[in-house]
C-alpha cells in the first residue's frame, strides 16, 4: 500500500473524546454545512464525548473560511486537519492521525448523519467488543423521482446502501462492503491496518475491508445506523453509470475481486488455480459471455432495468479483463507477450503507414480469410456453397457423340393430341431448359418413387396454362405435359435437334378437363 | 519473412487515391442497374415446394421464397439501393441494403434444383463493397460533403484487390476442376467438340449465337486449341494479381473467353464481364484522355494563331 499512513503514533494523545468523527472534504463549500450541522446536532448521552475533525484536503474555494468559522464557534467539538497530498485516503488518512478517541467514524463531506448517529455508533461498540467496526445504511435523497431503470440494484454508483433490517457481520467468511459515508472502525485497527490506500482513488473502502477481513477482523453492518446521502441528479443518468461501471471494473482489477472469493462467496485465502488467459481465470470470460447474453435476451424481451443490470455487469467485466491484462503483462510466459506485442505493434505500424486504422486492417483480414478460406474448401472438397463453388462445370471428359437428356412435352388440348417441345422459357419460366431438366432429373433420381417428379410435372403444366392465359406466351392449351428421357446422336449440323433416336416416357400429368387451367 | 508481410501488405493496402474505387462502384452498379433492372423474378414466389432444393446458405438461414408480390417488392427495394450506391447516395447503407437483398434474390433462383454460378462472384463482389470505403469519390455524399481529403489511403485498394482474388479464384477452380476431373484428355480428346456440338440442343439455359461453335467442333486441331487456350487462361489468371504485364494479357484473355463461351455455348456469364471495371486503372486513363484533350486543344489554337499570323 504505497501511500499507507505512519505507523508510528505521532500525535496519538490519551483518550480524551469516546469518537472522533472524520469529514474529509474537497472544494464542497456548498454542502459541507449540512453535514456539519448534522453532526453538531446530535443526540448524545451526557457521558459520550465526541469530536469532528474537519479534513481539508487542499481546497481552492472559501472551505477554510467555512471551517474556521465552525471552529470559533464550537471549539471544543470542531477540529482542522490539513492534507496537502489530494485524496480522499490521504484525507481520511490524516483524520485518523489526528483523531483523540479509540472509534474513528467516518462519513462524506455531503451526507447528514441521524441524530443518534454518534450515540449508536458508540452503543455498538460497546455491545460488541469483539467488532473491529461498524457500518450502516446510507439512504438516499432524491432530487426528483428516479427514472424506473434505477432501482436498488443500481445503487452502488450512487454511494447509497441499504441491505436490509438485519444485522449481520461482514467478514472473511461474508465479505459485503460497507461504505464509508457511513462506517466506524476502531483507530487501532486501522493503524495497524496501514490506513487507507492512496492507490486507490475509488473502492479504497472495499480495500481496506479486504485487508481488514483477510486479518480476522469484522464489521457489523447495523441497521439503525443510518447516514443520507444526496443523490447528484448527474448521477442518474445512464451515462454516469455506464461510466461508473468500467471505472469499478478497472479498480475492481486491480483488488483480483473477481478472484478473492469462492464460490461460497468467502473470502479466498490464495488465488484460485483455474486457466487463465491474459490473467484472468477463465471463469470471469465465461462470466461475461454469459452476461452477454443476458443482456441480448433481456433487451430483446424489453425488460429495461434487468437489461441495464446486464450492461453495467458488461462493461464491469470487460474493464475488469482489461485492466487484468494489462497487470498481467509481466507475468505472461515471454513468447506470449513477443508475440502479442509484435502482433499489435506490427498491425499499428502497418495501418499507420497505409493510413488506415488498426481496427480496419484487423477487419479486413478476416474478411479476405472467409474469402480465400471458403473458396479454397470448396476447391479442395469439390463440395457447393454457393456463392462459393469449386466450379465444376464442363469439366468433366465427354467422350460420346450422343447426347441423353430430359425433354419436356407439351400435349395440346385439341382433337390431334399434337406434341411439341416446351423449351421456349416463356413456356416455362421462370424456369429455363437446364434449370428445369437438372431439377427433373435429381426428382427422378430421389426415392420418393416420382411422387416429387409428378408434383413438378403438375408444376409445369399449372405454369404453362396461367402463362398462356396472362398472353405471355401464344402456345395452344394444353391437356398434359409428359417428360421424356430421350437420345440424341449429335448431328454435325445439329439439325435433328428435336428428333431424339429414341425416347421414353418417364411420367406424365394430365389436366381434365381438357384446355382448361391445369394443376387444380 | 518480413518480405512476405511487406508484400502482403503491399498487395491488399498500398495507399491510393479514392477516384479509382469511386469510379468502379458507379460503373459496377450501374452495371448490375441494366443487367437486373428488367429482370422478373416474381415467378419463383409462386413454384411448387416439389422444386424447393434449399442451398446450404438458405437451409441455414431457414430462407423460403417469399410470395411474388414480396418478391416484387424486395426486388424494388434492391434495385433502388443499386441505384443508390451507383450515384453513391448514403453510400456505406446503399450498399449493405444491396448486398444483404442481393444475396437473397440473386441466390433464389439457385435452389431450384440447378445452381447456376453467373452471379455468384457479383454478391461476394457486393459483400466486399458493402464493407468498404466505396463513397468516398464519385459519389453524391462526397459533393454534399464538400469533401477535399484526398488523401492516399489502403482503404481505397483493399476492396479492389479483394474482387481481383474473388475472380482469379473463380477462374482457378475453373481451370483445376477440368484437370482434375478430366485430366489432359479434356484438352487432347474431342472433349471439347462435343461439348459445342450438344450445346446446340439446348442444353444450357440460352443457346449459342450463330453456327461458330458448331464449325468449330468440326475441326479436331481447333476444338483442342481453344481447349488449351481455355485451360491456360484459366489457370494463369492468378498471374494478373501480381504482374501488370501478365494483367494485360490475362485480363482481356479472360475477358474474351467470357465472350466466347456466349457465342460459342450459350452460358451467360454477365455479371463477371461487370466486374472487369474493376481491372480499369480509371483515374490513368482519365488523366491520359484529359492530357490528349489538352495537347489536341493546344495544338489547335497553335495552328489557328498560326493561321491568323500568315493571314496578316
Amino acid at each position: 500500500m504505497g501511500n499507507a499512513m505512519a505507523l508510528d503514533g505521532t500525535g496519538l494523545s490519551t483518550s480524551r473524546t469516546d469518537v472522533s468523527v472524520v469529514v474529509s472534504t474537497y472544494n464542497r463549500r456548498q454542502t459541507l454545512p449540512r453535514a456539519i450541522e448534522s453532526l453538531l446536532d446530535q443526540r448524545v448521552p451526557p457521558s459520550l464525548r465526541y469530536e469532528i475533525i474537519v479534513v481539508d484536503n487542499n481546497c481552492t474555494d472559501a472551505t477554510r473560511d467555512l471551517i474556521a468559522d465552525y471552529l470559533r464557534r464550537f471549539p471544543k467539538v470542531v477540529r482542522y486537519a490539513f492534507e496537502g497530498r489530494q485524496g480522499v485516503s490521504n484525507g481520511r488518512n490524516a483524520g485518523v492521525r489526528a483523531a483523540r478517541s479509540p472509534i474513528v467514524a467516518f462519513t462524506d463531506d455531503d451526507n447528514v448523519a441521524s441524530r443518534t448517529w454518534v450515540a449508536t455508533i458508540a452503543q455498538l461498540f460497546r455491545a460488541h467488543p469483539d467488532a473491529a467496526g461498524v457500518g450502516g445504511k446510507v439512504l438516499p435523497e432524491w432530487p426528483r423521482t428516479p427514472p424506473g431503470w434505477l432501482d436498488q440494484k443500481h445503487w452502488s454508483p450512487l454511494a447509497i446502501l441499504d441491505y436490509g433490517e438485519r444485522p449481520f457481520f461482514t467478514s472473511a467468511r461474508r465479505p459485503i462492503c460497507l461504505l464509508t459515508a457511513n462506517l466506524a472502525i476502531r483507530r487501532d485497527v486501522i493503524i495497524r491496518l496501514g490506513g487507507f490506500s492512496a492507490a486507490f482513488p475509488r473502492c479504497q473502502d472495499h480495500e481496506l475491508q479486504l485487508r481488514l477481513w483477510r486479518s480476522g477482523g469484522k464489521v457489523l453492518y447495523a441497521p439503525e445506523l443510518v447516514t443520507f446521502a444526496p443523490v447528484d441528479p448527474q448521477r442518474m443518468t445512464r451515462r454516469y453509470h455506464r461510466h461508473w461501471h468500467a471505472q469499478h471494473g478497472l479498480n475492481a482489477a486491480r483488488m483480483r475481486l473477481e478472484e478473492v472469493t469462492d464460490e461460497h462467496g468467502q473470502l479466498r485465502a490464495t488465488p484460485p488455480a483455474t486457466a487463465r488467459l491474459l490473467g484472468a481465470p477463465g471463469y470471469v470470460y465465461v462470466d461475461a459471455a454469459k452476461t452477454a447474453w443476458r443482456w441480448l435476451g433481456a433487451t430483446a424481451r424489453r425488460r429495461t432495468a434487468r437489461a441495464t443490470h446486464h450492461e453495467h455487469r458488461m462493461r464491469y467485466l470487460a474493464a475488469y479483463l482489461k485492466r487484468t491484462a494489462a497487470l498481467s503483462r509481466g507475468s505472461r510466459p515471454a513468447f506470449v507477450q513477443d508475440l502479442a506485442g509484435f502482433a499489435r505493434d506490427h498491425i499499428m505500424r502497418r495501418a499507420r503507414a497505409v493510413h488506415m486504422t488498426a481496427g480496419r486492417i484487423v477487419a479486413v483480414h478476416a474478411l479476405v480469410a472467409i474469402l480465400l478460406g471458403a473458396s479454397a474448401f470448396d476447391i479442395a472438397t469439390g463440395q457447393e456453397h454457393w456463392p462459393f463453388s469449386p466450379y465444376p462445370m464442363f469439366s468433366s471428359v465427354e467422350r460420346a457423340w450422343t447426347l441423353d437428356s430430359l425433354l419436356l412435352m407439351g400435349v395440346a388440348a385439341d382433337a390431334s393430341g399434337r406434341e411439341f417441345p416446351l423449351r421456349d422459357a416463356a413456356f416455362i419460366a421462370p424456369f429455363d431448359q437446364c434449370r428445369l431438366n437438372t431439377a427433373l432429373q435429381r426428382a427422378r433420381s430421389s426415392d420418393d418413387q416420382g411422387r416429387r417428379l409428378h408434383a413438378m410435372l403438375e408444376d409445369s403444366l399449372a405454369r404453362y396454362e396461367t402463362q398462356r392465359e396472362r398472353g405471355a406466351h401464344d402456345g395452344p392449351p394444353l391437356r398434359a405435359v409428359r417428360v421424356y428421357a430421350a437420345h440424341w446422336t449429335l448431328d454435325e449440323q445439329a439439325q435433328n435437334v428435336d428428333t431424339p433416336d429414341r425416347v421414353r416416357l418417364i411420367d406424365e400429368a394430365i389436366a381434365a378437363p381438357a384446355g382448361t387451367k391445369a394443376g387444380n | 519473412m518480413g518480405a512476405a508481410v511487406r508484400a502482403w501488405t503491399r498487395f491488399w493496402f498500398k495507399p491510393s487515391q479514392p477516384g479509382d474505387l469511386g469510379i468502379a462502384r458507379l460503373l459496377f452498379f450501374s452495371g448490375l442497374l441494366v443487367m437486373y433492372g428488367w429482370i422478373d423474378l416474381g415467378g419463383w414466389g409462386a413454384v411448387s415446394p416439389a422444386f424447393w432444393m434449399p442451398l446450404p446458405l438458405f437451409r441455414a438461414l431457414h430462407l423460403v421464397p417469399a410470395g411474388p408480390v414480396l418478391l416484387e417488392g424486395i426486388r424494388q427495394v434492391w434495385l433502388v439501393s443499386i441505384a443508390a450506391s451507383a450515384i453513391g447516395f448514403h453510400t456505406r447503407t446503399s450498399m449493405v441494403v444491396a448486398f444483404l437483398l442481393g444475396t437473397y434474390l440473386l441466390g433464389l433462383p439457385h435452389n431450384f434444383g440447378h445452381t447456376f454460378h453467373f452471379d455468384a462472384t457479383l454478391v461476394i463482389a457486393m459483400g466486399i463493397l458493402a464493407c468498404s470505403r466505396a463513397g468516398d469519390a464519385w459519389s453524391l455524399d462526397a459533393a454534399m460533403a464538400e469533401r477535399q481529403d484526398d488523401e492516399a489511403s489502403g482503404e481505397y485498394t483493399w476492396p479492389i484487390r479483394a474482387i481481383w482474388v474473388a475472380m482469379a479464384l473463380v477462374f482457378f477452380a475453373a481451370g483445376l476442376a477440368k484437370l482434375r476431373h478430366g485430366g489432359l484428355a479434356w484438352i487432347d480428346s474431342d472433349n471439347l467438340a462435343i461439348v459445342l456440338n450438344r450445346a446446340a440442343y439446348h442444353v444450357s439455359d440460352a443457346d449459342p449465337i450463330g453456327g461458330l461453335g458448331l464449325a468449330i467442333a468440326r475441326h479436331a486441331w481447333l476444338s483442342r486449341g481453344v481447349a488449351a487456350v481455355t485451360v491456360l487462361v484459366e489457370l494463369g489468371f492468378a498471374a494478373a494479381l501480381f504482374s501488370r504485364s501478365a494483367r494485360l494479357f490475362f485480363v482481356p484473355a479472360a475477358f474474351g473467353m467470357l465472350i466466347g463461351i456466349r457465342v460459342l455455348m450459350g452460358p451467360t456469364f454477365g455479371g463477371f464481364l461487370i466486374l472487369n471495371v474493376f481491372w480499369v486503372p480509371w483515374s490513368a486513363v482519365l488523366d491520359a484522355v484529359a492530357t490528349r484533350v489538352r495537347l489536341k486543344t493546344r495544338a489547335t489554337t497553335a495552328a489557328t494563331t498560326s493561321d491568323i499570323s500568315s493571314t496578316l
